[in-house]
């Protein structure tokens, strides 16, 4: 018992240690990149963005608008009316903080991160990654380095695109519903809103970014020679990000925000 | 005479047993193994992609055991690799698969890379399009964009992987007749084709042919 809990535990310290190498080489391979094969792993960055980003553009959009409404109306029906510069306050509290980096993560999770994982298994069982490295493309500088960063500049992006979706649709909900006026829930937003709410709250897309970009790059260049393996790697990808994303989130917040 | 390519005694797995070959620096030669697999494997091995349990392999003067990863990329830039599929990436265009090593490894502007790209199509005798995914390329059209990639690294060995296999004899007619001409085109360049298929080599104009386990007869 004990020992397959040490076996377990090593496991994932292993794991970790792994996600981490992986990040740091990433770091490594992208200074290197400004003097060798820059142009085409920029170009894969590109892509990745391309995909990751602009393509989930209009999900984001949708949900954070949702989002925002579902806030505004359970702020306003338990504080009630003449509460606007409360309401302007709690949803950036709540989303600003702690909801717009965590779901638009999760909704890159679903789209992308699959994605990114069937791809590199397919590639590794087709034998892709031996032939890039056949011409001398080592697979960490062109297919893992522009995939991290590119997933990673996304988040980041989509996260801002969220947060600000968030605030004024939930703000155009309040204002139609319970004619909360512009002046008074600003107000309660630029109060709380602050730099270094907006600093945290970027930098912990960015490290959600890292993370799951690494975690679906690692599962996806982990398969053998089956292609039952594929969309095995993919869920694997999925749940640990998933995992991961709660568990960067919680420390985060611990150690930041509080 | 240096050799281009040598296998000294190399045991990995099953599939080869001290297996020892040279191919020397300029030759054109052709080696028949008794199955596929056997060939992908001493492909992985003179890229150094995995080791042998015993044994050495030397590419170029340069021996694989111990060699670091960046000797090894170093290395694989003066080696291509036909692979039986082609090579290609399945998720780059066929010009993004011609160009890749250009843009990777060398600093050309556009207009050159453009200009080295279409003239190696050219000479592989491509006809089809640029702008699709390999997965609508026929088996021949794969190898013909592998091949103008190869041709556009200029290596020092070229190792064809079963490329004549399953091709119609014109087309392999003309494949053999493009390799020919590249092999000719520099006295350096060695070329070395693999197959399982001893009829698939009959009419190249071999320096050299070896035959393994006793299953082709040696022909010089």
């Amino acid at each position: 018992m004990l020992t397959a809990w040490l076996e377990k535990m090593v496991a994932a310290i292993v794991y970790l240690y792994d996600l981490v190498d992986m990040l740091a080489a990433a770091f490594g391979n992208c200074l290197a990149a400004f003097r060798h094969g820059a142009r085409p792993a920029f170009n894969v960055y590109l892509r990745q963005v391309y995909f990751t980003g602009l393509e989930a553009f209009k999900i984001i959009l949708i949900t954070a608008l949702l989002i925002g409404t579902v806030v505004i109306t359970q702020i306003v029906s338990i504080a009630g009316s003449g509460s606007e510069a409360l309401t302007g306050k709690v949803i950036v509290w709540i989303v600003v903080r702690e909801l717009g980096p965590l779901l638009t993560a999760i909704l890159v999770v679903a789209r992308s991160g699959t994605a990114i994982a069937a791809e590199l298994s397919q590639m590794k069982i087709g034998g892709e990654i031996d032939y890039l490295e056949s011409l001398g493309i080592p697979a960490a500088n062109y297919l893992i380095m522009p995939r991290i960063f590119g997933v990673a500049t996304a988040v980041v992006v989509l996260t801002v695109y969220f947060e600000i979706a968030a605030v004024l649709g939930g703000f155009l909900v309040a204002s139609l519903g319970w004619h909360v006026p512009w002046e008074e829930y600003s107000h309660g937003v630029f109060s709380v809103l602050t730099l270094s709410v907006l600093g945290a709250s970027l930098l912990k897309s960015l490290l959600f970014g890292l993370f799951v970009a690494a975690i679906c790059c690692l599962q996806g260049l982990s398969v053998g020679k089956s292609v039952t393996q594929i969309p095995q790697a993919a869920t694997r990808a999925v749940m640990q990000s998933l995992f991961l994303l709660f568990v960067v989130d919680g420390v985060f917040s611990l150690f930041f925000l509080l | 005479m240096p050799e281009a390519l040598t296998f000294e005694q190399v045991t990995a797995g099953d599939l080869l047993k001290d297996f020892s070959y040279a191919l020397p620096d300029g030759s054109l030669a052709a080696v028949v193994s008794s199955r596929q697999e056997e060939n992908d494997l001493k492909v992985r091995l003179l890229l150094g992609l995995s080791a042998p349990d015993a044994g050495s392999v030397c590419v170029l003067g340069q021996e694989l055991a111990g060699a670091s990863e960046k000797t090894l990329i170093a290395l694989r830039r003066r080696v291509a690799v036909l692979f039986p599929t082609g090579g290609l990436i399945s998720n780059l265009k066929v010009w993004e698969n011609l160009v890749l090593p250009l843009e990777y490894h060398f600093g050309y502007s556009q207009a050159e890379i453009e200009q080295r790209g279409m003239a190696a199509l050219a000479r592989v005798g491509y006809a089809g399009s640029l702008t699709e995914l390999p997965w609508s390329l026929s088996l021949y059209q794969r190898r013909q964009v592998g091949l103008a990639r190869a041709m556009l690294i200029e290596p020092e060995l070229i190792v064809y992987n079963a490329t004549l296999d399953g091709l119609s004899q014109g087309e392999q007619a003309a494949m053999i007749a493009a390799a020919v001409e590249f092999h000719r085109q520099s006295g350096q360049r060695s070329s070395l084709f693999m197959t399982p298929n001893q009829e698939t080599v009959k009419d190249l104009p071999l320096d050299r042919r070896t035959p393994v386990k006793g299953s082709f007869t040696a022909h010089d």
